[in-house]
């Protein structure tokens, strides 16, 4: 039994780990740009977040917050295991990477990994306040 | 989950609800990695679960490709694994130069130069997609043609590793402790063997490579 709950562990991190790795529409993807952007391992960012490691996967495997919806989606993620408020915070920055990214993206294909960078580090000085309303 | 839980997680995933893509893996993750398990007994755990990932990963992405008309969900998700594994195949198998492009092989290959989703929605020409194809099953039977060894290999490819499982179709449920599980290990190395010994047969089977 244990060696069947070690084995569905392995396939869950690595199912994480490839979420992490491709492109696509997963929190994995952006969180992983982000902590590459800010120089974080996976455990600083969890500790940033005030959960496990194991709750960061949780919400690594969701979909981004729906903008029209931003705060209940951001609630339906946490789903308890994180507490909302820096998840918030978290998420609204990375709906704002991505802005900024898509934006260059459009300038010059080449320059959205830089203009990703660059944007991370401008967050870095100024906090992005949560929305009550959450329209964007 | 039944029938109309797995469509409306599939429409959740095309309206983006952010949890939609956590609970598919929940539920289809270690299906079908033991299925992949099953029909690739030869490829190593962390390929098959890399073309597990990647199955599940193809479906987030483009959840508006699966059509719940021409087959199950886990059906469509074990052709894209399929097609993954078959591809890690060719791959190794070009490496070591031994592969002929020819009959269902070049097939795949211009399905595949087309677009490889497009392969994904002839899912429906799979059967069930626990069994195996019936030229594995074949082999399978040529290789282990005790039902109680297949029933062994079933339990092996399940991950099972409780040693009471293996006595109960071993009918040693009487032995003692020690003794037993000398008695499972014994007979599951030996069933391991005997498949390990025949992946090149699997291979050629999988990838309808006619040499065999």
């Amino acid at each position: 039994m244990r060696s069947r709950r070690l084995e569905t562990v392995r396939l869950q991190e690595r199912f994480i780990q490839r979420a992490r790795e491709q492109d696509g529409p997963l929190l994995a993807r952006a969180l992983q740009r982000y902590t590459d952007a800010e120089g974080l391992s996976w455990a600083d960012l969890a500790e940033r977040l005030g959960c496990t490691e194991e709750a960061l996967n949780h919400i690594a495997l969701c979909l981004p917050p729906r903008p029209e919806r931003f705060v209940a989606d951001v609630e339906a993620i946490a789903e308890g295991r994180v507490a909302i408020e820096p998840l918030l915070v978290l998420l609204r920055r990375l709906q704002v990477l991505k802005a900024f990214a898509e934006a260059a993206e459009q300038d010059s294909p080449a320059g959205s990994e830089t203009a990703m960078l660059l944007a991370a580090r401008d967050r870095e000085a100024e906090e992005i306040e949560p929305d009550e309303d959450s329209h964007v | 989950m039944s029938d109309t839980e797995l469509n409306f997680l599939h429409r959740a995933l095309i309206d983006g609800d952010p949890v939609a893509p956590k609970r598919l893996a929940d539920a289809y993750l270690e299906r079908l990695y033991r299925i992949m398990r099953k029909t690739f007994p030869f490829l190593s755990e962390e390929t098959l679960r890399d073309v597990t990932s990647d199955a599940l990963l193809a479906l987030i992405r483009h959840p508006d490709r699966y059509n719940s008309n021409q087959s199950s969900l886990l059906n469509y998700l074990t052709h894209i694994a399929r097609y993954h594994a078959c591809s890690v195949l060719r791959h190794s198998l070009r490496q070591q130069q031994h592969l002929t492009f020819v009959g269902g092989l070049v097939e795949l290959d211009q399905m595949a130069a087309n677009n490889q989703w497009q392969l994904a929605e002839t899912a429906e020409h799979f059967a069930d997609p626990d069994s195996l194809p019936p030229e594995v099953e074949a082999l399978l039977y040529e290789i282990l043609p005790s039902p109680q060894d297949r029933q062994i290999w079933e339990l092996i490819c399940e991950g099972r590793t409780d040693y009471a499982d293996y006595a109960a179709i071993l009918g040693i449920t009487h032995l003692q402790g020690a003794e037993q599980k000398s008695m499972v290990k014994r007979h599951r190395d030996r069933v391991q063997k005997r498949v390990k010994r025949q992946q090149e047969r699997f291979r050629r089977l999988l990838l309808c490579d006619p040499e065999d």
